[in-house]
């Protein structure tokens, strides 16, 4: 009985939340469905929420004006590969610094905090040049490389695995495992929430790249598709219906990443590790 | 010893730039053209609509035919969206000696780029009859210090759009000659009459950056002042001069009784929500999906007894110190800015041409309501200050503009302007 | 600390120190693939700012770059915008973090369960944060409009008059720490949710047969359990907030009057728009030396227990 009513407390909270955080994602598809000059005069009431005239127009002369796919894909390659590479870089670090005791990893771990401070305004212009140095201005590796390791996920991964009992480690390493294969066959396994979270914290802060993609890449070839929207905001007259279908277009494949790695956010992973 | 390495490093960097801009020719080059020694060059300039890309695609086409075997140009698109990506990416390459043979810039950066020399003047590359052919505010925004830099496409304008029908239930007629032309009392008497129900007198505010210089430092030149002297060494006594506050105070007046919205709709006029709007050429093709709106044009509004002016400005293309081949560069710049040219990107977008002559093939600006916005280019505009420290400038205008309208003290905010101005042409350009 | 490790070794010298130095090993080679790339794409760029910091740099003149010593930052310290700045940055940084991870937590704590809507209630708190910025500032400007705005309507309901919000020096940065919290909370959420996964469902079970409320469940062991967590989180949403740019960027652009001017904005102006990359790298080195301090002395959160 009790569990009920906590069940339906806890529905009528998260409605009420829900509707006050996800309006713009809803006003965004919504108006991506209108004709344009519907967009803003319905604006202010409970119209703008409402698809009233659904068309797909914003959407087709959206597709017609850029690349779209090919923006995507290449939006979705180059993030891919920094995530998943760094991943792997970010992690092995953070196990490093949580677990193993060596001279200066607190002063790598005080750097690495640090680090998180610099604004990345401050650097874009000595970072071009270094860039430019290895001749990587136009390909590739200077969307990538320099972003591989970070600071933030480093520290993350570093807090979450502070957590995990010596105990399973330290039994490992009498079982005669390698540090690698204890990190690879016993971390791991019980930090599904923390790569899934590191990854899609990384994947959306780099899904908006814009300003470094703008300063390495000239042409078409490897433009992102934060570059292909900007397109729509060149010259007046603006037309946000498409703006909107492009926006839309490219909130898609986050939410499916998100919705994907929810089976990773299972609770209790952990005490079963434990106990296995 | 780390100082060594960094220090070596900056100059390997800035080395690499030097030798950079000879290979960025020879990367973009792609090999094996078959047009044996042909000149290759590059050209930057920011994406714009999709009709006024193609017409340099095309136009680029042409001449690469006509210069078969002798130079070949290829263009790139730079993103440039709503904010400063171009320039940011300009800096960057600038930086690192990477910059294009040819690239485009708007024009109020031209004499920042021509002080830092990074653009060379172009004078021995134009007879006096063909500099002569452009409009007076292409020539003002493209010379620095005597010298001719860098000439546009097309031009633009700032005209007063109306409502026609809040005009007819007012009984309102907006002057369409020149000589007849709202001053800011005739406008304010409009706006207040207007301005009910829900409907703003005005819509003035496009963005709260660029255009606030764009639009508003007309005001101090219709007062027959202007935001900083005619040298652009300072703005002290100029846009804080006894003109440049009222004008400032002019609008704050506005906003004060709310004639209009400081954060409007982008959208807010062609609702029928705004019965006047300060905008350009640019807004035309938006009125079409508004089958209700039934707009017309007036002339820019005038102080009382000054002088009748309105904005200019347009991007421009240049020759980057950096390139190889001056000579052909130009070549480029002469045939992109030719009447043809000029004729057919104003055909394609509703944007006025640079240069007279191409006028004579567009009749359409013969008659109302595009007469008001030729008469405007031909005749009356200035462009906006030619200095070197024109990104300040405009930053810092722009800023206590904004500031102004929402209540801050007028004097206060327009000394600060002065100041900031001139403290920074000191430490950066007084030599 | 030291010194009892250090009792502890000499207990186990032998099999110890041979281990300790197979763990110093493992440690380096774990670590070098991170810092390296750390070094040259992050730490080299940062000292060549510091260098800069000494020069005279204008973005267009890269070859009329010189060194002149301590000029920009006695000019800084004359500046009364980067103390204002300062200011406002420090304002919203006390104000946003705790209720920013306040939020966050009970947005975890809400959708941590086993409701068969959790992951569209996840996706909800989530969505702000992916919402592009362009769409979020059209409807928070317009919530927001000193004239017409959605919230003026309500206020007026109230028989409240119309507020300026965003036009006001003396609202403004207020106004940005309520859309900002509102934004970003459910970026910490996705971190709270991944702590209170990893906290053992024995704990839970075992306390609830001895009879415990959940509400005392979620005093004695959700948030000790969170510590290390939350450690985490109190640090990035201090150094994002440290950061604010995007927000007033594009609501505000630092005004009116310079009241939601912030450093990382301040930086931004000098370095790009005014093209004075020495002036704006001497700021950053001030920025990041403040922070730094800042961090040290809140150390002691970072002490692990």
């Amino acid at each position: 009985m009790r569990n009920t009513r906590t069940k339906v407390l806890l529905y009528v909270l998260n409605i009420i939340m829900s509707l006050l955080f996800i309006i713009p994602l809803l006003w965004m598809v919504v108006s991506s469905l209108k004709p344009e000059n519907q967009i803003f005069s319905d604006l202010s009431s409970l119209k703008s929420l409402l698809p009233l005239h659904i068309t797909l127009d914003n959407y087709r002369m959206a597709f017609e004006r850029i690349p779209m796919m090919k923006f995507l894909f290449n939006s979705l390659f180059y993030v891919s590969v920094i995530c998943i590479s760094g991943l792997g870089v970010n992690s092995i670090c953070g196990y490093a610094l949580a677990k193993l005791r060596f001279r200066g990893s607190e002063f790598i771990l005080v750097c690495i905090i640090a680090l998180m401070i610099v604004p990345f305004e401050s650097i874009l212009m000595p970072l071009y040049l270094v860039i430019n140095t290895l001749h990587w201005v136009n390909t590739w590796f200077a969307l990538i490389v320099p972003f591989i390791a970070n600071c933030f996920s480093i520290f993350m991964f570093r807090q979450f695995f502070m957590d995990i009992p010596n105990e399973i480690l330290e039994s490992a390493s009498i079982d005669g495992s390698g540090p690698l294969k204890t990190f690879a066959s016993i971390v791991v396994p019980l930090s599904g929430p923390v790569f899934a979270t590191v990854f899609i914290l990384d994947f959306i802060s780099h899904w908006g790249d814009f300003m470094w993609p703008i300063l390495v890449t000239t042409g078409e070839s490897l433009r992102n598709i934060q570059l292909g929207i900007q397109t729509f905001f060149t010259l007046p007259p603006i037309y946000y219906g498409q703006i909107m279908a492009t926006l839309t277009f490219t909130t898609v494949p986050i939410i499916v990443l998100f919705l994907l790695l929810q089976k990773y956010y299972v609770q209790g992973i952990t005490s079963a590790g434990i106990k296995g | 010893m780390k100082k060594g390495i960094l220090l070596s490093l900056l100059a390997l960097s800035l080395l690499a730039g030097c030798s950079g801009g000879g290979t960025q020719n020879a990367n973009s080059g792609s090999g094996g053209q078959g047009e044996g020694s042909a000149v290759e060059l590059t050209f930057w300039r920011p994406q714009a609509s999709e009709v006024e890309d193609n017409v340099y695609v095309k136009r680029i086409e042409e001449f690469n035919q006509a210069n078969k075997g002798k130079i070949h140009v290829k263009m790139e698109v730079i993103t440039r969206g709503n904010s400063f990506a171009y320039e940011d990416k300009i800096n960057a390459a600038v930086a690192s000696h990477t910059l294009p043979d040819v690239l485009a810039m708007d024009g109020p950066n031209i004499a920042n780029y021509a002080a830092s020399e990074i653009i060379i003047p172009l004078d021995e590359y134009f007879s006096k009859e063909d500099l002569d052919d452009f409009v007076p505010s292409i020539l003002q925004q493209g010379s620095y210090q005597g010298k001719f830099y860098a000439p546009g496409l097309n031009e633009s304008s700032v005209v007063l759009f109306y409502n026609k029908k809040i005009m007819a239930e007012h009984g309102i007629t907006p002057p369409d000659k020149i000589e007849n032309a709202w001053t800011w009392d005739d406008w304010y008497d409009v706006m207040k009459k207007t301005s009910k129900d829900g409907v703003f007198g005005t819509n003035m505010i496009n963005d709260k950056g660029e255009w606030m210089t764009y639009a508003f430092e007309q005001l101090w030149i219709s007062g027959g002042t202007d935001i900083v002297n005619k040298e652009g060494t300072t703005a002290e006594g100029f846009v804080n001069s006894p003109q440049g506050v009222e004008a400032a105070g002019f609008l704050q007046k506005l906003a004060n009784e709310k004639l209009f919205n400081i954060d409007p709709k982008p959208t807010e006029f062609e609702e029928g929500k705004a019965a006047t709007k300060l905008g350009g050429p640019w807004n035309i093709p938006g009125f079409k999906n508004y089958p209700d709106l039934e707009w017309g044009i007036t002339y820019f509004p005038k102080k009382p007894g000054g002088i009748q002016t309105a904005p200019s400005g347009s991007w421009a293309v240049g020759v980057s110190a950096d390139s190889k081949h001056p000579k052909e560069a130009a070549e480029v710049i002469k045939w992109i800015t030719n009447k043809d040219s000029s004729t057919q990107l104003a055909q394609a977008i509703s944007m006025p041409a640079s240069r007279k002559s191409a006028f004579e093939s567009l009749t359409e600006y013969n008659e109302l309501p595009l007469r008001i916005i030729k008469e405007q280019v031909t005749g009356v505009s200035h462009a906006r200050p030619v200095t070197p420290a024109y990104p300040v400038l405009t930053q810092k205008f722009a800023e206590a503009l904004t500031d102004i309208m929402v209540g801050a003290d007028v004097k206060k905010s327009l000394d600060n302007v002065a100041s900031t101005y001139d403290e920074e042409y000191k430490r950066n350009f007084a030599e | 600390m030291q010194t009892a490790l250090h009792a502890h070794e000499r207990e186990h010298i032998s099999t110890f120190s041979r281990q300790k130095r197979r763990e110093t090993l493992v440690g380096y080679s774990f670590v070098t693939p991170a810092v390296l790339l750390l070094i040259f794409f992050l730490v080299l760029p940062f000292l060549l700012a510091v260098v800069f910091g000494f020069t005279k740099f204008n973005l267009l003149r890269p070859d009329k770059i010189h060194f002149t010593g301590l000029d920009n930052y006695k000019l800084l310290f004359t500046d009364g915008l980067f103390y204002k700045s300062l200011w406002n940055t420090l304002y919203f940084t006390v104000t946003v973090v705790p209720v920013q991870s306040g939020v966050a937590l009970m947005l975890a704590l809400l959708v941590n369960n086993s409701l068969k809507l959790r992951n569209v209630f996840r996706i909800a708190y989530f969505s702000p944060v992916v919402t592009s910025m362009t769409v979020i500032a059209i409807l928070w400007i317009s919530l927001y409009n000193p004239n017409e705005g959605l919230i003026n309507s309500a206020l007026h309901f109230f028989g409240i008059s119309n507020q300026p919000f965003l036009r006001s020096s003396s609202q403004a940065m207020n106004s940005i720490i309520f859309m900002s919290v509102w934004q970003a909370a459910g970026y910490q959420m996705m971190i709270f949710l991944a702590g209170l996964q990893g906290i053992s469902k024995d704990l839970y079970e075992a306390s609830s047969i001895d009879g415990a409320s959940k509400l005392q469940q979620l005093r004695y062991i959700t948030i000790p359990s969170l510590y290390n967590v939350t450690v985490f989180v109190l640090t990035i949403t201090t150094i994002q907030a440290v950061k604010l740019f995007v927000q007033p960027y594009i609501m505000t652009n630092g005004g009116p009057e310079n009241s939601t001017r912030t450093l990382a904005l301040l930086i931004y102006q000098q370095g790009f728009q005014f093209r004075n990359a020495g002036y704006a790298s001497a700021i950053s080195v001030i920025f990041f030396l403040i922070v730094v301090l800042i961090s040290f002395s809140m150390k002691k959160f970072l002490r692990d227990k």
